[in-house]
């Protein structure tokens, strides 16, 4: 049976969220270290989320996802709450996340191969998504997803996975709009090139 | 809009409900003409579709308890500061400095005039001199009223360390007042007479050298990263969040401070605090010293400097910022 009233509404679902969050907030910065814990459960599965899908690598992102509440809990008294917390936190961890894998190719250059070598006219006439099975798309999409520059997985986990709308992807991770709007059409062009040209 | 000209980043923005009305319309009407763009708009919602399913491993059962751990080891040294305050062991454990690698052009007469009386002059600024010798107002004066300035444009005066606090505590019988100009730059070292001399007291000034009284302790640890940055008003939060400049863990924040503002003070600089966090700190130096405030940045234990800024955003950030407080 659908239930109505305010609590039915997702905003005010998630107005209610953040006012728990600031709640905890205000008390982890008075050195409640529990309330500090329980912001901690309540944003880690997202953070989680989002750390893995900019690196994906299992190992990379517990340490990175580690470094992120670290950080948060030792800046926590800058936290002015004009941002969600939410915000907050996925600034800190794109940009860890970022941070992590930079370093990572610099120590390794790893040599994967750029997009843009993937997005060559293929020998053969490129497979339309709507023509693959499920199966054999999710295999291309990972392979693809790799040789997409970490930003830009970025800004595709902060869209399609957790829904965030342009306005406060754009405040994760410190981007104009028309940028963000250009770096996900981007992003998402090479990234249906590469798979429909996958074989 | 019309069929020839295919809107592709427009669709993007379609599907997610993005565009502006009169964008929207257009859109659709182009699709209504465009089977190519239909195609591609379905295949941007399968996409997409796919991405938001795709599996990712479950959060490891203990990683919470790790974080609360990390978070416990970080907390272990409490800090007490010169009026015996002590505050919270997060605080001490992790007090960060930002050392803000400044790219603003200073010409060098200005670098001279707004530096705070407790940051010497650069130490290549012949041109300057002689503007101050033509000054009528004695030097004395013309000192004082470059300290009133430097208080006036809130110019960080560095924290005296724990040691030179007790003994003013002993001095005063209570708290010691805020020093004018802190003791760590007075008095001002002569300038040196030969070019080798004062390479040589550059380099110790800005700690390359061990002193006199040992070998100096590495202050600048552990690395924020230098990423991103926004040219917006949450410039400065960012600056803190993403560590557009670097952010250090350091075991002292006094100790760290006052070796930025040797750094500073070596490399024609200054320190500031970054408004509105009360430990955060701009070190700015001229652009033609940057390489060499980098180095000594490094010699002191700071890493991860070479982290990308991103022209597009975090530069801009930075410019930003920089002016402002160098036209301060």
């Amino acid at each position: 049976m659908a239930s109505f009233g305010p609590m039915s509404d997702p905003s005010v679902l998630r107005d209610a969220a953040a006012d728990e969050d600031a709640d905890l907030v205000a008390k982890a910065k008075g050195g409640d270290r529990r309330a500090f814990d329980e912001l901690v459960e309540r944003h880690l599965p997202r953070v989680w989320r989002v750390v893995y899908r900019v690196l994906r690598h299992r190992e990379d992102t517990e340490d990175v996802v580690q470094e992120v509440f670290v950080t948060a809990h030792r800046s926590l008294r800058d936290f002015r709450g004009d941002a969600k917390l939410s915000t907050w936190l996925h600034r800190i961890a794109v940009t860890r996340a970022l941070n992590h894998a930079e370093r990572a190719a610099e120590k390794v250059r790893r040599g994967s191969e750029p997009i843009e070598a993937i997005a060559e006219p293929a020998s053969t006439a490129p497979t339309p998504l709507h023509a693959l099975e499920a199966k054999e798309l999710r295999r291309r999409l990972a392979d693809c997803l790799e040789k997409v520059p970490e930003a830009w997985r970025a800004v595709l986990a902060l869209r399609d996975a957790e829904q965030m709308a342009y306005e406060e992807i754009a405040a994760v991770l410190g981007l104009a709009l028309g940028t963000v709007r250009s770096r996900l059409a981007r992003a998402r062009a090479l990234l249906q090139q590469c798979v429909e040209a996958a074989s | 809009m019309t069929e020839s000209v295919h809107p592709r980043e427009l669709l993007s923005a379609y599907l997610d409900d993005e565009l502006t009305l009169d964008e929207r319309s257009g859109v659709d009407r182009h699709l209504a003409l465009c089977e190519r763009c239909r195609k591609d708009l379905a295949s941007i919602k399968e996409l997409s579709r796919a991405v938001a399913e795709e599996p990712i491993p479950d959060v490891p059962e203990e990683l919470a308890l790790r974080i609360a751990r990390r978070i416990d080891e970080a907390q272990v040294t409490p800090y007490r500061r010169r009026r015996g305050i002590v505050l919270p062991a997060t605080i001490a454990a992790t007090i960060g400095a930002i050392g803000l690698l400044a790219v603003v052009q200073w010409r060098q007469k200005e670098a001279l005039l707004q530096a705070p009386a407790s940051i010497p002059a650069p130490v290549e600024a012949p041109a300057v001199q002689p503007e101050l010798q033509k000054s009528s107002a004695p030097k004395g004066q013309a000192r004082d009223e470059m300290k009133r300035d430097a208080r006036e444009k809130d110019v960080f005066q560095p924290p005296v360390r724990e040691d030179d606090a007790k003994a003013k505590e002993n001095v005063s019988g209570g708290f010691a007042p805020e020093p004018e100009v802190a003791p760590a730059l007075e008095p001002p070292a002569a300038a040196p007479s030969s070019e080798p001399a004062r390479q040589e007291a550059v380099k110790k000034e800005a700690g390359n050298e061990p002193t006199a009284a040992g070998a100096r302790a590495r202050t600048l640890g552990d690395v924020g990263g230098v990423v991103g940055g926004v040219p917006s008003p949450v410039c400065a939060e960012r600056w803190v969040d993403t560590g557009v400049l670097a952010t250090w863990a350091v075991p002292d924040v006094d100790a760290a401070v006052l070796d930025l503002q040797g750094i500073a003070r070596a490399r024609g600089g200054r320190v500031e605090r970054v408004e509105p966090y009360t430990a955060q700190f701009a070190l700015i130096v001229p652009r033609q010293r940057l390489a060499e405030a980098l180095a000594d940045l490094r010699r002191h234990g700071a890493t991860g400097l070479e982290g990308p800024i991103e022209p597009e955003d975090g530069f801009e950030c930075v410019r930003q910022r920089v002016a402002l407080l160098a036209a301060r």
